[in-house]
């Protein structure tokens, strides 16, 4: 009886442990939603844009830098937006809970480099935008709020 | 040295770690009292990271790679086994502990909290870490090549090994140019993550010396253990592959928890739920069996709650201090059931024994449940006062349930600490009488 048993647990787990292992494999490199990357070139030119946040533009700037995103961000539901990112400093991580848009957005901003997403079917409410790459002794203060109007 | 010696040598260290980060604890909450923080001797302000930094390594990962060290020499005791290796590793694990400590003393150089291995930055607190993982390192390799069966404990080894791995390749890798915080985040981040999966193996290996009859059969045991292996592997092939600074390095660590951690949490799971239903388990003294009814659901809440984590909220620490805790209260139990007797130090059973346990692990439950709930309503972890924007009576309560069950969960710890020091002390001193 016993070994009847084993005869259906064994391969259920090993079953089971090829199923986690193909995620594991399959996760590699995946993201939610795509990002682009691209070299930056004016980075005084893109500090400018991120202190200008307009819901009704369809471009929004983020710029992080040790220990804050800038101020409070404000979007409108059933728009699309595409969001420009970049570090001033050193290597950061934007962070959007999935409540925002079904899916959470992790994206890391390595020096140097500009990143584009686009952020849509946001659902009206506010959010906090978090660093989840660790970047000092202050990383846990660095937050603001995406506020996502009707 | 014997195996027996080296083995109270590793209990020491993993006891007196907890009672140093005690200690750290102390004298961070004395350098933010006025008045009292002028009188220290050292600047309060950089103290405060630093001793920070002491006190999480001390009570997270000294505690835990002693407790390793006390469980490979207590099974190659059990096997008859010479020492070899003498007093080699304690001495190097000794001086690795007296590197970590000096920075935050004497002021220097700067702190980081970085994830798994925190850091002072400065040579004398990364020379403490290479003594101490290579203390640890020496004895895993003894372990690998001391038998021949695959069993928990060598496991835990090859795993301890694939750890030590991820830091020397994140050495070889990482740029020298990168900024601090983003050198020590990375050079710790894929071998931190191993590390887990050591700590998951130590709970396993408890929770069966504990339980005595055996929990799952063998064969189980060795898909578990092995599984646990099987998924730490990618991350050592990881670093000649992809950027050690980019996302898809970093992402991948985490899936790898994500994926690799569950099944043999749930086979070993099924088997101790199992075990304490069953009447076998009648045959374990009470206190025993109520610290692995209190190990088990604090570590599988602690698991739920990592099924449910979003970013940067109070969820996160929910799920880890829950899991710490189980693994916590499953070493507990080895040193008062296992080790203890073994050393032939003597210790006395009764209310207060019992009321560490149920302080300890009940309040890590409500720490960590009321994190749970304080996050799923959007507090931020690691921040305090304004910023953690308590406006509603439920995130109020919430917190609440965390400060307190923190509060009773650092007696139980406080208890512990003391109570098995004290035993220690006590025998010590007989068995130097009787010599």
């Amino acid at each position: 009886m016993k070994k009847l048993r084993d005869y259906i647990l064994l391969p259920a787990i090993i079953l089971l442990a090829l199923g986690l292992g193909f995620h594991l494999l399959k996760s590699l490199g995946e993201t939610n939603l795509k990002v682009d990357q691209f070299d930056i070139i004016d980075l005084t030119d893109f500090e400018k844009k991120a202190k200008i946040n307009q819901p009704s533009n369809e471009d929004q700037y983020i710029y992080a830098r040790q220990w804050s995103w800038g101020d409070e961000i404000t979007l409108r539901s059933g728009r699309k937006y595409i969001v420009h990112l970049a570090t001033g400093d050193i290597a950061h991580s934007f962070h959007l809970p999935a409540k925002a848009m079904g899916d959470p957005v992790d994206v890391l901003l390595l020096p140097g480099q500009i990143y584009r997403i686009i952020l849509q079917d946001l659902k009206p409410g506010i959010y906090p935008i978090g660093c989840t790459e660790y970047c000092g002794i202050e990383h846990n203060k660095m937050r603001t709020r995406l506020v996502v109007l009707e | 040295m014997t195996l027996k010696g080296e083995c109270r040598s590793w209990t020491i260290l993993a006891i007196s770690a907890l009672a140093i980060a005690g200690v750290f604890a102390l004298l961070l909450v004395l350098s933010r009292t006025p008045i009292v923080q002028d009188l220290l001797p050292w600047p309060w302000k950089s103290f405060f990271h630093k001793g920070l930094v002491a006190h999480v390594v001390f009570s997270f990962v000294v505690w835990f790679l002693a407790t390793l060290g006390a469980l490979w020499c207590y099974r190659l005791s059990q096997l008859k086994n010479k020492s070899v290796l003498g007093s080699v590793p304690i001495v190097l694990a000794v001086i690795g502990c007296i590197g970590l400590i000096l920075p935050a003393l004497l002021d220097l150089g700067t702190a980081e909290l970085n994830n798994y291995v925190p850091v002072m930055d400065h040579w004398i607190y990364y020379t403490g870490l290479v003594c101490l993982f290579a203390s640890l390192g020496l004895i895993a390799v003894r372990q690998l090549f001391s038998y021949e069966e695959f069993d928990g404990y060598k496991a835990c080894a090859i795993l301890y090994l694939l750890a030590l791995s991820c830091f020397a390749l994140a050495f070889y890798y990482l740029p020298d140019d990168l900024a601090r915080p983003s050198y020590n985040e990375r050079l710790f981040w894929g071998g931190g993550h191993i590390l887990q999966f050591v700590n998951t193996g130590l709970l396993f290996l408890t929770w069966m010396l504990v339980a005595k009859e055996s929990v799952i059969t063998s064969l189980y045991s060795q898909v578990a253990f092995g599984l646990l292996v099987v998924f730490a592997i990618p991350g050592v092939l990881i670093y000649p592959l992809f950027d050690v600074t980019g996302q898809v390095a970093r992402d991948f660590y985490t899936a790898m928890l994500l994926y690799g951690l569950p099944l043999p949490s749930f086979i070993l799971s099924i088997g101790m739920a199992s075990f304490l239903l069953s009447k076998r388990s009648q045959n374990l003294d009470p206190l025993s069996r109520l610290a692995l009814w209190l190990s088990f659901l604090t570590y599988n809440l602690g698991g739920f709650y990592g099924l449910m984590l979003d970013g940067t909220d109070t969820r996160v620490p929910a799920h880890y201090h829950a899991v710490i805790g189980g693994i916590n209260l499953s070493f507990m139990i080895f040193y008062h059931r296992i080790l203890l007797p073994f050393l032939q130090i003597g210790f006395k059973e009764g209310r207060l024994l019992k009321a560490q346990y149920w302080l300890y692990g009940l309040g890590q439950i409500m720490h960590a449940s009321g994190m749970f709930l304080a996050g799923s309503q959007g507090v931020p972890r690691k921040t305090a006062g304004q910023a953690q924007s308590l406006d509603n009576i439920e995130k109020v309560l919430s917190m609440g349930l965390m400060g307190v069950g923190g509060l009773i969960a650092v007696i139980g710890g406080v208890l512990f600490v003391i109570m098995t020091l004290r035993w220690i002390i006590k025998a010590r001193g007989l068995h130097e009488k009787t010599a």
